[in-house]
């Protein structure tokens, strides 16, 4: 190739890599710095081809120079020190959804599945190999944008008079707990949102695997269990990033049980709530227990509340109980410290 | 062998880093050109690569220490760089404080 037209391909090699208004000038001055550097080897003679190489040759790569003109650039999708919460949530968040989507599968097969036992192996391992795929590419989507806008996560690390103290031990939030209710809560969103036909598998001496709950329901407050479960992840990732009981920890777990219970009541309070068949079963163990005459208290509460079943009380209670003690627990540690 | 080589080759890119930039800045004081300057410190026995210092030029340029003209008075234009006030500043506190650390290594390194 010729001599000049080389430059002018290993000029653009370069400058194509650099920002749109620096490129004319450092094009410019590559050229003279090339050209010069030429002239003087070759003596005043005319430079050969051979020449050229060498001295494009000692540049380097161009886009190796190109980066030295621009240190700045980000050479990575995710560097640090966005790249180490990354790998830690990543783990996390595909653990969640292989033991989540593996729990979720087996429940599917329970409810019959139809064919040899080869298909259903690939069935269930393809449907985990989908998830995790889904869950990695959102994880990674979301770092990439994290690290490329520079937005901190570490704010507390700007000053040292900042760091966090050394939470006392009754302040700190165990990872395994975390760990725990977000699988929970993948778990959660999979069988009442994902495949609401299966939710609660139920079967009695026998039977076929049917729904507990009515999947029509399901389906049409879908919505709202996604923002149950977004209020749980939300909580769950300050306890994360905080790893103590602080206000943020304790705010976020007001929202979560809110959601909760806001859930319950229009869960519950709706009519058919329960499986038809589901009821028609229990209904002959245990006479009119499920039926929605038995629920229809709930929806003029609380007047009626006293012609509810026992039963369907305590487990009604019971929930919201939960819901209720972890709130009040979580409160306990974030303003009441250790005892002397 | 190749080992020590190459971990040497690595110490070596390390220790220069930060110094080429020193060495560059106090070689503007008067208008200078890539090419010149490459060849004036090869001269002074300090081998630095013009893929080193092309693009060195430019950075100390974008944070205010050198500024920039273009000659084109000859049929060879040039981008002459000089350093600033501000790099003039710098200079003098980056040149004193090597000296004292030139100093102090030293004396670690004798004893």
């Amino acid at each position: 190739m010729e001599s000049k037209e080389l430059i002018k391909r290993y000029i653009y090699a370069v400058t194509k890599h650099l920002p749109e208004n620096k490129r004319q000038d450092v094009g410019q001055e590559l050229q003279s710095l090339i050209e010069e550097t030429l002239a003087e080897r070759s003596q005043g003679a005319q430079p050969t081809d051979a020449d050229t190489k060498t001295v494009l040759m000692e540049l380097g790569r161009p886009a190796e120079l190109a980066a030295k003109y621009d240190p700045h650039a980000k050479d990575a999708l995710i560097g640090q020190p966005h790249f180490s919460v990354y790998l830690r949530v990543l783990k996390i968040v595909l653990l969640a959804v292989s033991l989540g989507m593996a729990i979720a599968s087996l429940l599917q097969v329970i409810t019959g599945f139809e064919g040899s036992v080869f298909e259903l192996f690939g069935n269930v391992l393809s449907n985990i190999w989908q998830a995790l795929l889904g869950a990695f590419a959102w994880v990674t989507v979301i770092f990439a944008i994290l690290y490329q806008k520079d937005v901190k996560l570490d704010v507390e690390m700007e000053d040292m008079e900042d760091l966090p103290e050394v939470p006392e031990k009754r302040r700190q939030i165990k990872l395994g707990e975390i760990i725990a209710s977000f699988i929970f809560t993948i778990l959660f969103l999979i069988l009442f949102v994902v495949v609401p036909q299966v939710n609660i598998p139920f079967s009695v001496q026998g039977t076929d695997w049917i729904p507990i709950f009515n999947p029509e329901v399901l389906i049409r407050m879908r919505w709202l269990f996604i923002a149950a479960a977004g209020a749980a992840v939300l909580n769950q990732s300050v306890r994360f990033f905080t790893r103590r009981h602080s206000l943020p920890v304790f705010l976020t777990t007001v929202i979560e049980t809110v959601m909760q219970v806001a859930l319950l009541f229009t869960w519950f309070t709706s009519p058919n709530v329960f499986n038809p068949d589901f009821t028609a079963v229990m209904g002959s163990f245990i006479p009119s227990f499920f039926t929605p005459a038995n629920w229809a208290p709930l929806q003029r509460f609380p007047e009626n509340l006293s012609a509810m079943p026992l039963l369907l009380l305590i487990i009604f209670g019971g929930v919201l109980l939960g819901s209720l003690i972890e709130l009040i627990e979580t409160g306990v540690k974030t303003f009441i410290g250790e005892k002397p | 062998m190749n080992e020590l080589n190459d971990i040497y080759a690595n110490f070596v890119v390390e220790l220069r880093r930060g110094v080429t930039n020193l060495v560059v800045l106090s070689q503007c004081q008067q208008p200078t050109y890539g090419y010149q300057l490459v060849k004036e410190l090869a001269d002074s026995g300090i081998p630095l690569e013009g893929n080193t210092v092309y693009p060195l030029l430019r950075r100390l340029e974008d944070q205010g220490l050198l500024r920039s003209d273009w000659d084109t008075s000859t049929d060879k234009p040039r981008k002459y760089y000089q350093i600033t006030e501000l790099g003039r500043q710098l200079l003098a506190q980056i040149t004193s404080y090597w000296r004292e650390s030139v100093k102090n290594i030293e004396s670690i390194l004798e004893a």
